[in-house]
C-alpha cells in the first residue's frame, strides 16, 4: 500500500515536472516576429475615402457671370430678364455753365471840389461806382447762389494820409444783408483784404446790361495825417478779384447750345461670345432708352446712328427710334426735381426681334442733345447737381427657344497631385436636380500642350441635365434628376496630369416636345441643385517604400 | 420527454456559456481559488479558508495582484500586416491591421495591493479576516468600427455602413476596508461566509453613455454624424484636470479618508462537502457601489439627439470673404458647436462589477485534487464568463503547486500555475492564470499574477497529523 502511494506520488511529481518543462519549452518568444518588427522601414496605407465636396443650389444669377456688365432683373411675373446696360452718357450742371475767374482794376481820382474840401477841413469823403460784367462761357446770368467764391482786393495810394476804403456789392447779399468790406491805408502803404463769399446770392440784373452785371461801390474817406498835397494827380488804386467761381444754383439763359455733341458708344453683348452654332430666339426682346433730366432747360436729343453687329449679318440698322427726342425738363415750380422718360423698341415697333435672332455681338449708337431748341421760352435754371443722363438697356426677357446653341471655351489646366500621395482610383459622383427648361450636354476635353485631346470627362458623352416638361406658359413642371459617375483609374489620372488645357464644350437646347419646340420661360424660382462627391483610394507611402 | 427538455436546456445553457467565453473582461482568481495553503483565496470566496488558523500578511507586501486583458489580438497577429521586402526591410501594411480587431474590443487592467491583511480562527467554527486593499481598475472598450474607419476609410465597401464609434472608458480607484467572517455548520460540511467592505473612492472616470455613429451615404457621399455622450468624473484629491490634480495632496487624501466618495460592498460564499471526495463551492463577490460626491464633473451632450449632416460646401456662400482654411475652420466650428458638451456637478453612483464563482473539487487523495470552476462577471449589462480546470497538489508542508487551464477572452491557451512555499510560518507565493504570458507575451491576450508574503500559523491540524505520521 505504501509502495503504491509512493509510486502514485512519484507519478504526480513527474507529471508536474513534465508540465513545467513543456510550458517552458513552448514559451519562447517568436524571434522571427521580433526581427520583423525591428526591420520595419516603411509603411503602406491605402484608405478609401468618400467625401461630399459641393452642395449648391444654383440660380440663374449664379449661372450667368455678373462681371461682364450684364445683370439679372426679375419682373412682376418672376420672369428673369437678362439686361445689358450701355455706358451712361451724363452731363452735369457745372459742365454746362461755368464762370471764369473775374477781375477788375481801376483808379480813383479826386475832382476839384473834393480837393477843396480836403484843404478846407483836412478830410474829404469820395464815393464811386463801377460795374463788373461777369464773364461766362455762354448765356446770360440772372442770378447765382455761390457754392465757392473767393473775393480779394488790393488797395494802394501815394498819399501819406489816412485813407479808409469802404467797399460794397449792393446786389450781393446773404440772408438779406449786402456784402461790404473796409480797408485802412496809412502812411502811403497798400492794403490787402479778402472774403469767402460762399452762400452769397449774386443778383446780376441790377446793372446797365440787365444780366451778368455786378455793381461795385466805393466810399473813400481821406483824413489829413501827413504832409502830402492832395491834388489832381492824387490817386487810390484798387485791384479786385473774384476767384474759384462755382455756383450752387444758376438762373438765366444758356442759349441754343449743344449739350452732347455727336457722342458715340458701343454696347458689348457677350452672351453670344463663345457660341458658334445653333439657333436662339427671344420671344420679346427690347431696347430701352432711358433719359432723365433735372436741368431747367428745354432740351432736344437726336439719334445719329443706331446699329447692331453680328457675325451672321454684319451691321444692321435698328429701326423704330424717333429722329428727334424731346427731353422733359422741370419748370420753375419743379426746381430741383428730376424728370425721366424712356423709349422702348420691341418686336412691334422695330426690327429688334430679327436683330436678336442674328446673335449680335454689339450695339453701336451715336446721338446729340441741344438746349433751347425753340429759343428763349422760359428762364433757364441749373443746380450744380443737375444732370442730363441717357442709359441704353438691352433687355432680354428669358422667354424663347434655343436649339443646339453651342458654346466652346478653353481654359488653362494644371493638375499636380505630388509625389507622396498616389491615387489608385477616383470616382467623382455628380448628382443634379434641374428645374430649368433646358437639355444641357457638356463635355470637358483634356488637351496636351499641342492642343491634342488626351481624355474627356464623360465617357460616353451624355446629357448632363435634361429638361422637365413645360406647361402652356413655358413654366417647367417638376424637375429632373441625374447621376453621373466619372471614374478615373491610376493610368487615367497619370495621363490627365499631363494635360495643359481643358476645353469646355456645351450644347444647350430648350425643352422639346417631340418634333416641336415650345417657347419656354426662365423664372426666378428655377434652380439647379448640384451635389458633387468624390470617392478615392489613396495610396500613402512613407519613405523607403 | 422531460429528459429531452432537460438535455436541451442544458445544451442551451452550455452553448450560451461557452459562446460568452469569447468575450472579454474576465479577470477572476482562477488558480488561487483552489490553493488551500493561501489565505488570499478568501478574496475569491469568503467561505474558503486557508489551512492556517492564524495568518498575517506583511503590510504592503502580502498581496500584489495584477491583470491585463486584451480581447482583440495577440502580438503574433502583427505578422499578417508585415510584408518582408528583402533581408533587412519590412513594410507595414496598415490596412491589414484592421483584421486584427474583433467586433468588440477591450483593453482592461486591474491592480490590487494589500495594505493590511490578517485572519484568525475563533472557536471551533468561526473564522475572521480583515483587509485593507488599494484597488485600481481600468478599461477601454470600443467596437471594431473605430479602427476600421481609421484604417480602411469610409469609402469602398464601407459606403453606407453605420460605423459605431462609441467607446467605454472606465477608471476606478478606491480603498477597500473588508471584514470577513465564515462559519462552519452541519458538522463542518457546510461553510458559509461573507465579507463586508467599506469603500472609499479615490478616482473615477465612467462612460455612462457613448453613442457615436458615422455614416456615408452610398449615393451622394453625404456624411452623417451622430453623438450622445455622458461622461462622469470624480476625485477625492482634486478635479481631474492637469492644473489642479495633485496639488497639495496628503496621505489622507490618497486614502480618500476625508472625502465623501464612499460606498459599501459585499462578498458572500459557501462551500459544501458533498462527501469525502467531492466539495462544491459558490461565491458572489463585489456586490456594491460607490457614490461619488466630491469633485464631481459630468460632461454630457447638450443635445442628446444631435446630428450633423454634411452634404458639401455651398459655393454660393462658403467662400464669401474667406479662404479655404477659414471654410474648414468654420466647418469644424459647426461640428464642435453641434456636439457641444455641457458640464454639471451632479453626484453619481458606480457599481463594482459583481463576479460569481461556481466550483467543484474532487480529491484523489488528501493532498491531490482536481477542480472545475465556472466564473462570470457582470459588466455593462453583459456577462463575461470563464471556465477553468485545475489541479492542486500539496507535496509537503513546504511546497504546494496548482495548475489550471482556463478558457477566456477568445483564447484557449491560458495555462495557470500557482506555487506556495512555506518556511516555518513564513510563506511566499506566486500565482498566475496564464503562465505563457511570462515567456511568450506575443501569443497571449491575458496576463495576470498574484504574489506576496505572509506569516501563517497553526496550519490545518489534520495535515499536521498526516505529516507527523510520515
Amino acid at each position: 500500500m505504501k509502495k503504491a502511494k509512493k509510486l502514485r506520488n512519484r507519478l504526480l511529481q513527474g507529471m508536474w515536472m513534465l508540465g513545467i518543462c513543456g510550458l517552458s519549452f513552448s514559451s519562447c518568444v517568436d524571434q522571427d516576429l521580433v526581427k520583423d518588427l525591428e526591420d520595419i522601414k516603411a509603411a503602406r496605407w491605402a484608405p478609401e475615402i468618400a467625401v461630399p465636396l459641393v452642395n449648391s443650389e444654383l440660380s440663374m444669377a449664379d449661372l450667368i457671370d455678373e462681371a461682364n456688365s450684364e445683370y439679372i432683373s426679375v419682373d412682376d411675373e418672376q420672369l428673369i430678364h437678362l439686361i445689358y446696360r450701355g455706358s451712361v452718357i451724363s452731363i452735369e450742371g457745372e459742365d454746362v455753365i461755368y464762370t471764369r475767374n473775374q477781375s477788375i482794376a481801376n483808379v480813383l481820382t479826386f475832382n476839384p471840389s473834393e480837393i477843396f474840401e480836403f484843404n478846407l477841413s483836412d478830410s474829404v469823403v469820395v464815393e464811386r461806382e463801377f460795374n463788373l460784367f461777369y464773364d461766362v462761357n455762354y448765356g446770360d446770368i440772372d442770378s447765382m447762389l455761390m457754392k465757392t467764391l473767393d473775393w480779394s482786393a488790393e488797395y494802394s495810394t501815394g498819399l501819406d494820409h489816412e485813407v479808409e476804403v469802404q467797399f460794397s456789392l449792393p446786389s450781393v447779399s446773404k440772408d438779406g444783408v449786402s456784402f461790404t468790406n473796409r480797408a485802412l491805408l496809412t502812411g502811403g502803404q497798400s492794403a490787402q483784404v479778402s472774403e469767402d463769399l460762399k452762400g452769397y446770392l449774386f443778383d446780376m440784373t441790377q446793372g446797365p446790361n440787365g444780366t451778368n452785371d455786378l455793381p461795385i461801390k466805393f466810399k473813400v474817406v481821406v483824413r489829413k495825417t501827413g504832409t502830402s498835397i492832395l491834388g489832381a494827380g492824387s490817386t487810390i488804386n484798387f485791384d479786385m478779384r473774384f476767384d474759384r467761381n462755382k455756383f450752387h444754383k444758376f438762373w438765366g439763359y444758356v442759349g441754343m447750345e449743344d449739350l452732347i455733341n455727336d457722342e458715340a458708344d458701343t454696347l458689348e453683348l457677350n452672351i453670344f461670345d463663345d457660341s458658334d452654332e445653333g439657333e436662339f430666339t427671344i420671344d420679346d426682346p427690347r431696347i430701352k432708352l432711358i433719359y432723365s433730366n433735372s436741368f431747367g432747360i428745354p432740351t432736344k436729343a437726336e439719334f445719329l446712328q443706331f446699329k447692331s453687329f453680328s457675325k451672321q449679318s454684319g451691321y444692321t440698322d435698328i429701326t423704330g427710334f424717333p429722329t428727334d427726342l424731346s427731353i422733359p425738363y422741370p419748370t420753375p415750380a419743379q426746381f430741383g426735381e428730376t424728370l425721366s422718360d424712356s423709349i422702348v423698341l420691341n418686336k412691334s415697333n422695330s426690327n429688334i426681334g430679327a436683330i436678336i435672332n442674328s446673335q449680335p455681338e454689339k450695339i453701336v449708337y451715336q446721338f446729340e442733345a441741344s438746349t433751347n431748341p425753340n429759343g428763349r421760352e422760359q428762364q433757364n435754371f441749373i443746380m450744380d447737381t443737375s444732370h442730363l443722363s441717357f442709359y441704353l438697356d438691352f433687355d432680354l426677357p428669358l422667354r424663347g427657344t434655343a436649339d443646339g446653341f453651342h458654346l466652346e471655351q478653353d481654359e488653362d489646366f494644371d493638375l499636380d497631385l505630388g509625389e507622396t500621395v498616389d491615387l489608385d482610383y477616383v470616382v467623382m459622383r455628380l448628382y443634379l436636380e434641374n428645374d430649368f427648361p433646358v437639355d444641357l450636354d457638356v463635355q470637358i476635353y483634356y488637351l496636351d500642350d499641342m492642343g491634342a485631346v488626351i481624355d474627356s470627362l464623360f465617357s460616353p458623352r451624355d446629357l448632363l441635365v435634361s429638361s422637365p416638361p413645360v406647361d402652356n406658359d413655358g413654366r417647367t413642371i417638376g424637375f429632373t434628376t441625374s447621376i453621373h459617375d466619372v471614374n478615373y483609374t491610376k493610368a487615367r489620372i497619370d495621363a490627365i496630369e499631363k494635360a495643359k488645357q481643358i476645353r469646355i464644350d456645351a450644347s444647350i437646347s430648350t425643352t422639346k416636345d417631340g418634333q416641336t419646340q415650345p417657347t419656354v420661360s426662365f423664372y426666378e424660382d428655377y434652380g439647379l441643385r448640384v451635389q458633387l462627391g468624390v470617392a478615392a483610394k489613396v495610396l500613402i507611402k512613407t519613405e523607403g517604400e | 420527454m422531460k429528459k429531452i427538455s432537460n438535455i436541451t436546456l442544458a445544451l442551451v445553457v452550455l452553448f450560451t456559456f461557452f459562446t460568452g467565453i469569447g468575450s472579454s473582461h474576465a479577470q477572476g482568481d482562477f488558480t488561487i481559488y483552489g490553493m488551500k495553503s493561501l489565505p488570499q483565496r478568501t478574496y475569491a470566496n469568503p467561505a474558503l479558508r486557508p489551512d492556517s488558523r492564524f495568518f498575517i500578511g506583511i503590510p504592503g507586501l502580502s498581496s500584489l495582484y495584477g491583470t491585463f486583458n486584451n480581447s482583440s489580438f495577440e502580438f503574433d497577429e502583427f505578422t499578417s500586416a508585415l510584408e518582408r521586402k528583402n533581408a533587412d526591410t519590412v513594410i507595414l501594411n496598415i490596412n491589414a491591421l484592421s483584421n486584427m480587431f474583433r467586433d468588440n474590443n477591450s483593453f482592461s487592467g486591474e491592480m490590487k495591493l494589500d495594505l493590511i491583511h490578517f485572519g484568525f480562527q475563533a472557536g471551533p467554527g468561526n473564522y475572521f479576516t480583515f483587509n485593507s486593499t488599494l484597488v485600481h481598475k481600468s478599461k477601454l472598450s470600443f467596437d471594431a468600427d473605430l479602427p476600421k474607419l481609421i484604417l480602411e476609410g469610409n469609402g469602398g465597401r464601407n459606403l453606407g455602413k453605420r460605423f459605431d464609434l462609441g467607446f467605454d472608458m472606465d477608471l476606478l480607484d478606491y480603498v477597500e476596508f473588508g471584514l470577513g467572517y465564515s462559519r462552519s455548520l452541519m458538522d463542518q460540511r457546510l461553510t458559509v461566509g461573507a465579507r463586508v467592505k467599506y469603500l472609499k473612492g479615490l478616482v473615477n472616470v465612467t462612460t455612462e453613455q457613448s453613442d457615436m455613429y458615422f455614416t456615408t451615404d452610398p449615393n451622394d457621399y453625404t456624411l452623417l454624424l451622430q453623438s450622445n455622450i455622458r461622461l462622469n468624473t470624480a476625485s477625492s484629491i482634486g478635479n481631474i484636470e492637469a492644473d489642479t490634480f495633485g496639488d497639495n495632496v496628503e496621505l489622507s487624501d490618497i486614502l480618500g479618508l476625508a472625502s465623501n466618495n464612499g460606498g459599501w460592498g459585499l462578498d458572500v460564499g459557501a462551500t459544501f462537502e458533498l462527501n469525502k471526495k467531492i466539495e462544491l463551492s459558490a461565491a458572489i463577490r463585489d456586490m456594491g457601489r460607490i457614490k461619488w460626491n466630491d469633485n464631481v464633473k459630468n460632461y454630457y451632450s447638450r443635445d442628446p439627439n444631435a446630428k450633423f449632416e454634411f452634404k458639401g460646401l455651398d459655393f454660393n456662400t462658403a467662400f464669401e470673404d474667406t479662404d479655404s482654411t477659414d471654410v474648414l475652420e468654420a466647418l469644424a466650428d459647426s461640428i464642435a458647436d453641434r456636439f457641444k458638451l455641457d458640464e454639471a456637478n451632479q453626484s453619481y453612483t458606480t457599481g463594482l462589477s459583481p463576479e460569481f464563482y461556481l466550483g467543484g473539487t474532487f480529491s484523489f487523495t488528501k493532498n491531490h485534487r482536481a477542480g472545475v470552476l465556472f466564473y462570470g462577471d457582470w459588466y455593462h449589462q453583459r456577462l463575461h464568463p470563464a471556465f477553468t480546470l485545475s489541479w492542486y497538489s500539496q507535496f509537503t508542508r513546504v511546497v504546494a503547486l496548482s495548475a489550471t487551464y482556463t478558457i477566456m477572452n477568445n483564447k484557449f491557451n491560458n495555462f495557470g500555475i500557482g506555487l506556495s512555499l512555506n518556511g516555518g510560518p513564513f510563506q511566499y507565493y506566486f500565482v498566475t492564470d496564464n503562465v505563457v504570458s511570462l515567456f511568450s507575451p506575443n501569443v497571449v491576450r491575458n496576463f495576470s499574477f498574484r504574489t506576496g508574503m505572509s506569516f501563517t500559523f497553526l496550519r490545518n491540524p489534520k495535515d499536521k497529523k498526516k505529516y507527523e505520521r510520515k
